[in-house]
C-alpha cells in the first residue's frame, strides 16, 4: 500500500512539475509590439518569444481569407479582415507557450492553423525532465509493488 | 450490485442484471444498429454536405465526436468494446447469419473460407493504417474523401464477410482494429474463461463451433485458452454460448496481459511494428497538425505532389525505421547490460518493447484531447446543420466556435503523458523480469528502454507544452 501511494504521490508530483507555471517577474513597463500576417495555413511569425511581464501588442492582418486569432490560455480573440490591421493588446504575465490559432474557418487545414507564443523564461526543459524522471522513478516503485503481490 | 472475485479479476458478469444484459442480443443489436444510422449518415453528410470539413457532419462525428469517444474512454476502459458494435461489420454478420437476428450459429452462411495462414497476423493491418496515416490529414478535413473511405471500410467488410469465414475483416484487414486490438491488452476490461480445466473436457466447444444458443467465435478465438485482449472482440458470444457457464466478463488489473508470465513475450513481432507505427504516428500528427509549421500541414494536404512524398517518407521511414531502430539498439543495451542469456535478443526486444502499449495509448489520448477541447464546438453546430446547408435541426448551429479550457489542454496533456511514462516503466520492468533474476540486472536491462520511452514523452512534452 506504501509502495502504491508512493507511486501514485510521484506521478502527481511528475504531473505538477511539469504543468505549474514558472514564477512571473513583476511588470518592467516594457512594450512589444508584432505584426502577424495571418494566410491559409499559417501565421507569420508564427512562432513568437516574448518576456514575462512584458506588455504585448500583436498587430494581425490578413492576405488572402478573412482569418482570426485566438490566444490559447489568455483566451483573446480577434478577427482580421482581409487589408486591415486589427490589433489584440495583453500583457503576457503568464509564463509558458501558449498556441495561437486561426478562429474563423478558412480552408480545409483552417483547425491545423496555428501559432506559438512562448513568454519566457518558463524552464520548460528543466521542468519536462525533472517531471519525467519523478514519472520513470513512479513507474520503478509500482514495478515493484506488482512484483512483491506477484510473489505473493 | 452483486459481483464475484475470481483469479483473473472482478467477475462482472456474476451479477444477475448485467449477466442477463449481455445475453440478451438486443441491447447490443439495437447500439451497433443506431452506429450505422450514424454512419450512413456521416456517409450522406461527407457525399452531399458542403466541402468545409467543420461545417459538415462526416468530419465533425466520426473525427471528433467518434475518436474521442473511441480513444478517451471506449479504449483505455473497455478495449474493445466499440468492435462489439461497431457498425462497419454488421451487413457481413447478418449476411453469414442470414438474418438480423438469427441467434442460431450452426449454419453459417456465406462462402466461409479460411484467410490465408501466412495473413493471420497485422502486418495487413500495420500496412493499412500506415496508408490511412500518410493520406490522414485530407481524410481528416475532406468530407467527400472522408464519406468514401468509411463507405470503402463498409464495402470491404462485407466483401470479405461473404467470401472468408467469421470476423475475418475485423481480425486481420481492419485497420483500425488493428490498434484497437493493441491498446486492448491494456485495458482492465477483459472476456476470460472460469476454469480452464472444464473448457479442456468439454468436448462439443460450442463457444467455437457455435450452437442454437449463438455464433462460434466470430473472431475466430478458441476461448478456452484465452489469456489475452487481443483478438477477443467483447461480442459475448461465447457467455451466450457456453452451457457450462464457464465464461465471465472481467475486470482485471490493466496491463496484465503485457506481464504474464512464461517464456513466450507478451507481444508479437506484428504488434510491436503495430506499437512502433502507433507511436510515429501520434509524434507525426502532434507536430503536423499542432505544430506551428505550415509547410509541412502544405506537404501533409498536398497528396501527389513532391512535398507529399517527402512527408510520406518522414511518416514511414519514422514509423518502420528511426523508432524501430531506437527500441531495437535499446534492447540490444539493455541485454548486455543486465547480462541477459537466458533469452535471445529477439524475444528481449518484444518483453521490453511491451511498455509502449501504455506509452503509445497515453500518447494517443494527449494527442485526441485537442480535438475534443479545441474543435469539439464544432460537433454541437454540426449536428443542427449536419450538411452545412444553413439548416438548424435543434437550435445549435449558430454555437460559434469557442476553445473549451485551452488553457488547461497542455496541463491535462502532460498529465496524461506522464502517467503513460510511469505506467510504462513499470510494465517493461515487469515484463522483462521473467527473464532476469535479480533486481539490479533486471533495472539494468530495462534502463536504454526507458531511456527511449522517455526521449518520446520529452519530444511530446516539447511539441504540447
Amino acid at each position: 500500500m506504501k509502495q502504491r501511494m508512493l507511486a501514485v504521490i510521484l506521478v502527481a508530483a511528475a504531473a505538477s512539475l511539469a504543468i505549474v507555471p514558472a514564477p512571473s517577474p513583476s511588470d518592467d513597463g516594457a512594450e512589444q509590439v508584432v505584426p502577424i500576417s495571418a494566410s491559409q495555413y499559417a501565421f507569420d511569425p508564427a512562432e513568437i518569444t516574448v518576456q514575462a511581464g512584458q506588455r504585448m501588442i500583436l498587430e494581425i492582418s490578413s492576405t488572402d481569407v478573412v482569418h482570426g486569432i485566438y490566444v490559447d490560455g489568455y483566451e483573446l480573440q480577434a478577427i482580421a479582415d482581409v487589408g486591415r490591421i486589427q490589433t489584440l493588446e495583453f500583457k503576457a504575465d503568464s509564463p509558458g507557450t501558449f498556441t495561437f490559432r486561426c478562429s474563423v474557418t478558412c480552408g480545409p487545414l483552417h483547425p491545423f492553423m496555428v501559432g506559438k507564443l512562448h513568454v519566457v523564461p518558463d524552464y520548460k526543459w528543466v521542468r519536462l525532465i525533472g517531471g519525467s524522471a519523478l514519472a520513470v522513478i513512479a513507474g520503478m516503485i509500482w514495478s515493484q509493488k506488482r512484483e512483491t503481490q506477484a510473489n505473493i | 450490485m452483486r459481483l464475484r472475485r475470481t483469479s483473473e479479476g472482478i467477475e462482472l458478469s456474476a451479477n444477475p442484471f448485467l449477466r442477463r444484459l449481455l445475453i440478451s442480443r438486443w441491447p447490443q443489436w439495437i447500439l451497433t444498429v443506431l452506429a450505422l444510422a450514424g454512419f450512413l449518415y456521416a456517409i450522406l453528410a461527407g457525399l452531399f454536405g458542403t466541402p468545409v470539413g467543420n461545417r459538415n457532419l462526416a468530419i465533425t462525428a466520426v473525427w471528433i465526436a467518434w475518436w474521442a469517444v473511441l480513444l478517451l474512454i471506449l479504449v483505455p476502459l473497455g478495449g474493445r468494446a466499440w468492435c462489439s458494435i461497431c457498425p462497419i461489420p454488421a451487413a457481413g454478420d447478418w449476411l453469414q447469419r442470414g438474418g438480423l437476428m438469427n441467434s442460431d450459429g450452426r449454419q453459417p452462411r456465406g462462402l466461409g473460407r479460411r484467410w490465408p495462414r501466412r495473413l493471420r497476423n497485422l502486418w495487413m493491418q500495420n500496412a493499412g493504417f500506415l496508408l490511412l496515416g500518410i493520406t490522414s490529414t485530407v481524410i481528416l478535413t475532406t468530407p467527400l474523401v472522408s464519406a468514401l473511405m468509411l463507405a470503402g471500410l463498409l464495402a470491404m467488410a462485407l466483401i470479405v464477410s461473404a467470401i472468408f469465414e467469421r470476423r475475418t475483416f475485423c481480425r486481420y484487414l481492419c485497420p483500425v482494429g488493428g490498434f484497437i486490438g493493441m491498446y486492448s491488452l491494456a485495458a482492465p476490461l477483459a472476456l476470460r474463461v472460469k476454469d480452464p480445466a472444464i473448457c479442456a473436457e468439454h468436448a462439443s466447444k460450442d463457444c467455437y463451433r457455435g450452437s442454437e444458443l449463438g455464433h462460434g467465435c466470430p473472431w475466430m478465438v478458441y476461448p478456452g485458452t484465452l489469456q489475452r485482449n487481443a483478438a477477443c472482440g467483447l461480442c459475448m458470444e461465447c457467455l451466450r454460448t457456453c452451457p457450462l457457464d464457464n465464461v465471465a466478463l472481467v475486470l482485471k488489473s490493466p496491463a496484465s496481459d503485457l506481464t504474464s508470465s512464461g517464456r513466450k513475450p507478451p507481444i508479437s513481432l506484428d504488434e510491436s511494428f503495430k506499437a512502433f507505427i502507433m507511436l510515429g504516428a501520434a509524434l507525426i500528427y502532434s507536430a503536423v497538425l499542432f505544430g506551428p509549421w505550415a509547410e509541412w500541414k502544405q506537404a501533409a494536404y498536398g497528396i501527389g505532389t513532391l512535398p507529399w512524398f517527402g512527408y510520406a517518407l518522414v511518416f514511414s521511414g519514422l514509423a518502420l525505421l528511426v523508432i524501430p531502430a531506437l527500441y531495437a539498439t535499446a534492447a540490444w543495451l539493455g541485454r548486455h547490460a543486465g547480462g541477459i542469456k537466458s533469452i535471445g535478443w529477439r524475444n528481449f526486444l518484444l518483453r521490453s518493447t511491451s511498455g509502449l502499449v501504455p506509452l503509445g495509448l497515453a500518447a494517443w489520448v494527449a494527442f485526441s484531447l485537442s480535438f475534443v477541447f479545441i474543435n469539439g464546438a464544432y460537433v454541437i453546430s454540426t449536428l443542427s446543420d449536419p450538411l452545412g446547408l444553413d439548416w438548424d435541426l435543434f437550435g445549435t448551429a449558430a454555437v460559434s466556435w469557442q476553445p473549451v479550457l485551452s488553457g488547461l489542454l497542455p496541463g491535462l496533456q502532460m498529465t496524461v503523458l506522464m502517467i503513460g511514462l510511469a505506467w510504462s516503466t513499470s510494465v517493461t520492468i515487469r515484463a522483462i523480469s521473467h527473464a532476469v533474476s535479480t533486481r539490479g540486472s533486471r533495472l539494468l536491462a530495462s534502463v536504454p528502454t526507458i531511456g527511449a520511452n522517455m526521449a518520446i514523452i520529452l519530444i511530446l512534452g516539447w511539441l504540447y507544452l
